[in-house]
């Protein structure tokens, strides 16, 4: 029996080294990841994509920084007491398999002041970290206001 | 007397009790589902000039609260107003007025907030004001704002407020309300067609 638990043991703690090597370029997956081009009148824009955890393992995201602007953060849209109110969070958690959706509204990511002209049509590079590896994709940058 | 016409006149009295009762709690009922009356005439500013509701009301007139540096709710609410003018002819254009006010009294300046309101449709007004303006405007309303201190985040703050597009009358009386970031574009004008 003892010998059961050590050898089970291993296998979890093995697995758990194979699980850590999980390739973030090919097992992490953007769909649409967009951000909003800025407003006139404001500093802040939002990010949003849908984010797929192909790894074995779970994925906690921390958002790092995006190009071209000199701060960002990871915020929560909640309801409290019939108002609407953001709330900045540390990272998002992803279980394996799962997607984790950031959308107006929910879940998203936020851009403030930007330093240079963020034109639409172009793409803006952003920099996570999954489980404290790094990891770039570029966000293409759209019009906010659909004409 | 007699005792029929004793009787009559005893139902009479009782039919006319029953028929004014009837017609008083039927007011009564209408005036609760009706609710409370919002709204009214209030004063801000407009680029750092007053502006006063009363000055040049339209037929409709709709009103949201919110801030510039809320990229989420706000926005979404505000574009989607934007859509819904954008489908109206110039006629109706001419009967209806957006009005966005920013609750976000410290760090929202006047001209930002104007320019602001503008990316959505042209004819949006962004308004400011003090804060006692502000305060009572969003007073008359079923609205309310609260400013949380967050030094943690970039911005140092965040504001929560009431996500509701609201309609106003010529006299600025609330006469209906749409969530304006949850009921897109479409909602919103066939509410404002209904209104006009
Ligand atoms: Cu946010």
């Amino acid at each position: 029996m003892r010998t059961m638990i050590l050898f089970a043991t291993a296998i979890l703690a093995f697995a758990g080294t194979a699980s850590a090597e999980c390739d973030l370029k090919t097992k992490v997956e953007f769909s649409d990841p967009r951000i909003f081009a800025p407003l006139k009148g404001t500093n802040a824009t939002g990010g949003f994509a849908k984010i797929k955890n192909n790894c074995t393992e779970e994925l906690e995201l921390a958002f790092k920084s995006a190009e071209g602007f000199k701060a960002v953060e990871s915020h929560v849209t909640v309801e409290e007491s019939g108002r609407m109110a953001m709330k900045k969070t540390d990272s998002f958690k992803i279980k394996p398999g799962e997607t984790l959706e950031l959308v107006p509204g929910g879940k998203h990511l936020m851009f403030f002041d930007p330093q240079t002209e963020i034109k639409e049509g172009s793409e803006v590079k952003l920099t996570f970290t999954f489980n404290k590896k790094e990891l770039s994709v570029p966000f293409k940058v759209i019009p906010r206001i659909k004409k | 007397m007699t005792i029929q016409k004793g009787a009559l006149l005893a139902l009479r009295i009782l039919t006319t009790i029953a028929i004014v009762g009837a017609i008083y709690f039927g007011f009564a009922i209408w005036k609760t589902m009706k609710g409370p009356t919002f709204g009214g005439n209030f004063t801000l500013t407009y680029r750092g000039q007053n502006w006063i509701f009363s000055d040049a009301p339209k037929k409709l007139n709709m009103l949201y609260f919110g801030y510039t540096k809320c990229p989420d709710v706000c926005p979404v609410s505000l574009s989607n107003a934007g859509s819904a003018f954008r489908m109206l002819n110039d006629g109706e254009l001419k009967d209806v007025r957006f009005i966005f006010l920013s609750v976000d009294q410290s760090h929202d300046k006047p001209d930002e907030v104007a320019d602001y309101a503008t990316n959505f449709f042209p004819t949006f007004i962004g308004l400011s004001g003090s804060k006692e303006q502000i305060d009572r405007t969003i007073g008359l309303f079923p609205a309310s704002y609260m400013l949380e201190e967050n030094p943690k985040s970039y911005l140092g703050y965040s504001i929560s407020h009431t996500d509701r597009i609201f309609f106003l009358d010529s006299d600025g009386l609330v006469i209906d309300s749409i969530t304006g970031s949850k009921e897109g574009a479409e909602s919103i004008y066939k509410k404002i067609k209904e209104h006009l």
